[in-house]
């Protein structure tokens, strides 16, 4: 493991009853980094980002992150270290605004204990930081509508901007820009590397692949789960067996 | 105001303590709870012991408080790091205990349960000091609403796992919301012991649970007026109509599945939306 490696996998496997769900995969995830994480349906992307943020629990080997060993920890002490996910299926809370969803995720530090949360009554200094991170990605108009209102492209939104409330260092985003129109997809690609350039380092699964080879320098494929390619996306997508894997499904999305 | 109103307005004051406690923690918080009733004879038990020890009202409160919330957090911290509905069965096993416990120990009581229990010594003030426990209850849950912990336990009960990705660690959160809420109970029990100046199990039983959680669910789950409301109208109501008296667990059954089935947001909060929908100007 070098310096630079803020995550770092070896060989980690899950198994849910008798399905591998992720076989032995490996990889490494450096400072900055901007990964796209690929491979067809059923892969096991998904799980494996839920392997790091910690909703799912390895069956089988290492997970570090900071050099800090994760396997055995929380997703709530996971995010705390730094870690955000982004849901596939929106998961706003439903029962409050939008600029309070993202204002409880600004306020990690006042979360952490319950004691400390009672005594805490003030929440307009949360809301304007909630502010600016709804600005960000564009929804800032919106602030104070409840969630059932607003339509997918808003929520998608609301995910990226409560996961970098809590101003992760590493941000997993699982399927960002799915069920967006055209235009609402390439601005939130655009959101995302301009996140990355400012200094998050970013892993997101992603269908879309013309976005995908447009914005990230780095993707990992999986099929079956397992890992069949790593590295510079243009010559991960022309490995034979990733062109196999994903041939029927992905090549005439790759043609766009 | 005589005698029996009040009787009436110390029971409801009662009530409304019960209701609210359950309410921090199924409405608030999101997690059912059967067997809110136990906690409440927990704390009614203790006052009874003490009380009948010659130790007065400044030891028998706070002992009452502690022990019901010591008895949530045992129970809490069993059963809410499991599953998310396995709260609702354990606390529905935690009441059956209870009742079997307090039934067959000599200590307590068993079937007869503990009566002449002395006097609060408040003389005729009694019952504006359960008055005012109702009142600092309802503003101690209006504060934890409004403080950060209301706000993490609204995110608990709408999404627990998108909470946990945001660092909340829910686990602890629940059991919080349980031990407040079953120490408030503590406090309804104590009150209830001097009130009626005798304990027995079949005041704390599974009906008496049902009864508090309709009064949560009919008032509106959250809502801490509708608690209020709703604590004084099915305490009332018994009073009001003697049929419903006698058939209780039916009555309140019925409600409580009517509530769910058709007004599910509960009675004060449906108001006051057909109230705003009246005046379209004030809404928007």
């Amino acid at each position: 493991m070098s310096a630079s490696d803020l995550l770092h996998i070896r060989d980690i496997g899950v198994r849910f009853g008798g399905i591998v769900a992720v076989d032995g995969v490996s990889f490494d995830v450096r400072q900055g980094e901007l990964v796209g994480l690929l491979g067809p349906n059923g892969a096991g992307k998904t799980t494996l980002l839920r392997l790091i943020s910690g909703v799912v629990r390895p069956t089988a080997g290492e997970i570090h992150f900071r050099s800090e060993r994760l396997n055995a920890l929380g997703a709530a002490g996971r995010a705390r270290r730094g870690i955000a996910m982004s849901h596939q299926v929106v998961r706003p809370f439903r029962n409050m605004s939008l600029l309070d969803n993202v204002a409880l995720a600004a306020g990690g530090e006042i979360t952490r204990a319950p004691w400390r949360a009672m005594l805490t009554l003030d929440r307009k200094a949360w809301h304007k930081k909630a502010m600016t991170y709804l600005d960000m990605v564009g929804i800032g108009a919106l602030a104070d509508k409840m969630p059932n209102t607003q339509p997918l492209g808003v929520l998608k939104r609301l995910e990226v901007a409560r996961a970098l409330a809590t101003q992760p260092q590493m941000l997993l985003l699982d399927e960002p820009l799915a069920g967006l129109g055209h235009g609402e997809a390439v601005r939130l690609a655009d959101l995302i590397r301009e996140l990355n350039r400012g200094g998050v380092t970013i892993v997101l699964i992603e269908h879309n692949l013309a976005e995908v080879m447009r914005i990230c320098p780095r993707i990992v494929v999986l099929d079956n789960g397992r890992k069949i390619a790593d590295g510079r996306a243009e010559q991960a997508m022309q490995d034979p067996a990733v062109i196999e894997a994903y041939l029927g499904e992905g090549a005439s999305h790759a043609a766009h | 105001m005589g005698a029996y109103e009040t009787s009436l307005l110390t029971l409801v004051a009662i009530n409304v303590i019960l209701a609210l406690s359950l309410n921090l923690i199924s409405g608030l918080c999101g997690q059912v709870s059967l067997g809110h009733a136990a906690f409440f004879g927990v704390g009614a038990y203790a006052t009874a012991l003490l009380a009948k020890a010659g130790l007065g009202l400044a030891v028998t409160l706070p002992v009452a408080v502690v022990a019901a919330g010591a008895a949530g957090l045992l129970v809490g911290f069993c059963s809410l790091r499991v599953r998310d509905d396995f709260l609702a069965i354990a606390t529905m096993a935690a009441g059956f205990l209870f009742l079997g416990l307090v039934r067959t120990s000599e200590a307590l009581g068993g079937e007869l349960g503990i009566s002449q229990i002395p006097d609060a010594g408040l003389g005729e003030a009694f019952p504006w000091f359960v008055v005012a426990c109702a009142v600092l209850t309802g503003l101690l849950c209006a504060l934890v609403k409004r403080s950060w912990l209301g706000f993490s336990f609204s995110a608990v009960s709408a999404d627990e796992m998108a909470a946990r990705s945001l660092g909340i660690d829910t686990p602890r959160y629940k059991l919080a919301a349980f031990v407040l809420g079953t120490a408030l109970a503590g406090v309804a029990g104590c009150l209830y012991a001097y009130y009626l100046g005798t304990v027995g199990a079949e005041a704390f039983g599974f009906p008496v649970s049902v009864m508090i959680l309709a009064m949560v669910v009919i008032g509106g789950m959250g809502s801490l007026w509708g608690s209020v409301l709703a604590a004084a109208l099915l305490t009332l109501m018994p009073e009001w109509f003697r049929f419903v008296n006698d058939y209780k667990l039916l009555v309140f059954g019925l409600l409580l599945f009517l509530m769910m089935r058709f007004i599910p947001a509960g009675l004060l909060p449906w108001f006051t939306e057909r109230v705003q929908r009246l005046r379209p100007g004030e809404a928007a």
